[in-house]
């Protein structure tokens, strides 16, 4: 269950509709697709309807293609679908890191215009960096005279006493905060010392709940069971939606970002890459933060965002984010995974 | 009629679940190379067989849990009239159809920190007790949703018993307590068996209702399964594990055949 693909609860929590009307493919050409067709996979939930209809619906109208949807991506799937020969999907949206680790074998390579892509997230030629978005601490306001200021404090339980709450998903900022927690400058987080974040994490292990899924999380924090919780913003956003005392600090909050790519062997790669040069214009994107303050992979003007959704929203903070190091974790996901499994089974 | 129904199940059940199991023993991850490395690493790993235990105890405790509190409603079911008997079993069956994660919802809204139970909890001047994320808040939610495979095989058992055996045996002396022992006891226990056998199978394989009620401390094979051929693609880890999870289940279902035999024989005898 990588990051936000828990999201197959996430019904439960009804979308407010942020301000923001979709902007539509403003001043581009988009090519004559009708006929043809591609298979879009997203990460499902609040996201993926939203995406929906910034994306998939003006792109279909604009060009007369078709595009189907499916959820939950994820490269096992895709590692199966390409050894059987009968790959199903032909736009994948994925951890950057996957596709930084994977560009060329399990990604094909696309030519396409990337002037307006932020070049410090355009780190690959098979994907566009897209849904940039942070991992926070959410805590209930109500509790704390003084708020937290780092996503270092989930561990400071002195100061901040409360049921705090996280997942098990081995990149989801609980590394991260642990390092932070034990007196790492943020600078220095990367490359992880692992066994020093899980001896921290193990240390902890009491006064912190884990589940499984962030809609579980999500639900937690919105209806009191959790004072404190580790969740990306935009299920932040939605839980404060519920219970208006949900506040969140972005300090040092692990940030990140998805790619959307092709995977080697899609059948509509026409199709998938003229969506993908969709994607990699500012508009496109704008109008997704607009309905759902996920950031930008793109340079431009800052979308127009309600009041609720600008405190929620990752470039509102820019200078107190931790960029994620996406090589180190491309490269170590595998070990985070067993290491955190085996510590949570003892 | 029959060929139909073979050839679908080879379709859709020999063939995936062949090509899967066969997986262990030629798909492998670094450090595992050839032959039974998946296997020697599952059960050389201790966090792996400390799960393995953990979904055990979980799978035995929902199988002796439900047989215990399906049994009254099964007999309550061969007692109570017609009108009665439908409407328990509609109850039954209406469970069984809402959706899984409807039901394993409701019991995170009924279990949580500011729920239903715990304001009991709180009205008679106990403390809150935080049940979700724990062990016992997953043998309830798994018991709920395997009560009707319990219910159903056990009524139909229960449902043939001849009650006029009980009441023969209370004549000649026998106190209600072991005149039930005795006689009711042995003559349901193939019931209670079956039933018991269903639940602890499907238990076995539980994954959405610990991964909602529990929390990662307490993960069961299912999520180990899902951690290793979902994320990290071990196609050939996950097929040693579904490997030991079939001989598992297998080992049941032989013992459990053994012990009917020699009840139906002990039947027999007397």
């Amino acid at each position: 269950m990588t990051s936000r693909k828990a999201s197959f609860a996430a019904g439960l929590v009804v979308t407010a509709s942020l301000a923001g009307i979709v902007s539509g493919a403003a001043a581009q050409s988009l090519p004559d697709l009708s006929g043809q067709s591609f298979v879009f996979a997203g990460f499902g939930g609040d996201l993926q309807s939203n995406q929906d209809i910034a994306w998939l619906q003006p792109f279909a109208e604009a060009t007369g293609v078709t595009v189907l949807q499916t959820d939950a991506p994820n490269s096992a799937a895709l590692a199966t679908q390409q050894e059987a020969g009968n790959v199903t999907v032909d736009v994948i949206q994925i951890e950057a890191s996957v596709v930084d680790a994977n560009c060329g074998d399990m990604f094909v390579e696309v030519e396409i215009d990337r002037s307006e892509l932020n070049s410090d997230l355009d780190t690959n030629a098979c994907g566009v960096p897209v849904v940039k978005f942070s991992f926070v601490l959410a805590y209930n306001a109500s509790l704390y005279d003084t708020a937290p200021t780092s996503i270092g404090d989930f561990f400071n339980t002195e100061e901040f006493p409360g049921v705090r709450v996280a997942t098990s998903f081995a990149n989801a900022g609980l590394i991260e905060a642990a390092l932070l927690a034990d007196g790492v400058a943020p600078s220095d987080i990367y490359p992880v010392d692992l066994d020093r974040a899980l001896a921290r994490i193990d240390a902890s292990q009491d006064a912190i709940e884990f589940r499984d899924s962030f809609a579980i999380i999500q639900d937690g924090i919105a209806s009191g069971e959790f004072d404190m919780a580790l969740i990306p913003n935009g299920r932040a956003l939605n839980a404060s939606l519920i219970n208006p005392d949900v506040q969140v600090t972005f300090g040092n909050a692990v940030t990140l970002f998805d790619n959307v790519a092709i995977p080697a062997g899609a059948e509509n790669i026409e199709a998938a890459t003229a969506f993908l040069q969709y994607t990699a214009t500012h508009s496109t994107q704008v109008a997704l933060a607009e309905r759902f303050p996920y950031g930008v992979g793109t340079v431009g003007p800052a979308p127009n965002l309600s009041e609720e959704a600008i405190s929620f929203f990752p470039d509102t903070y820019t200078d107190q984010l931790l960029v994620q190091d996406t090589d180190w974790w491309g490269e170590n996901i595998a070990e985070v995974r067993e290491r955190v499994n085996a510590l949570f089974a003892q | 009629m029959v060929v139909p129904v073979l050839i679908l199940l080879g379709v859709v059940f020999v063939y995936p679940t062949s090509i899967f199991l066969l997986r262990a023993f030629t798909h492998f991850n670094p450090p595992q190379v050839a032959g039974l490395d998946n296997l020697v690493w599952f059960l050389g790993d201790e966090t792996n067989r400390i799960i393995l235990v953990r979904t055990f105890t979980v799978a035995s405790m929902c199988a002796v849990l439900t047989a215990i509190v399906a049994f009254p409603y099964a007999y309550c079911m061969t007692v109570i009239g017609p009108r009665g008997r439908t409407i328990m079993l509609g109850v039954l069956l209406l469970s069984m159809f809402l959706g899984i994660l409807l039901r394993n919802f409701a019991w995170v809204i009924l279990l949580q920190y500011q729920g239903p139970l715990n304001d009991i909890l709180d009205a008679i001047g106990l403390d809150r007790i935080r049940f979700l994320g724990t062990a016992p808040a997953v043998v309830m939610g798994m018991m709920h949703i395997l009560f009707p495979f319990m219910v159903l095989p056990l009524y139909s058992v229960l449902n043939g018993i001849d009650r006029r055996l009980v009441l023969a045996a209370q004549s000649m002396g026998a106190t209600p307590m072991r005149a039930f022992r005795q006689v009711y006891l042995p003559l349901a226990m193939p019931g209670i068996i079956a039933g018991a056998l269903l639940v602890f199978v499907l238990a076995l394989g539980f994954f959405i209702t610990p991964a909602l009620l529990g929390s990662p401390r307490q993960a069961l094979m299912s999520q180990l399964m899902f951690l290793q051929f979902d994320l990290q693609a071990a196609f050939g880890r996950a097929g040693a594990m579904a490997i030991v999870l079939l001989i598992i289940a297998m080992v049941f279902v032989i013992l459990s055949n053994i012990v009917q035999r020699r009840s139906r024989a002990y039947g027999d005898a007397s």
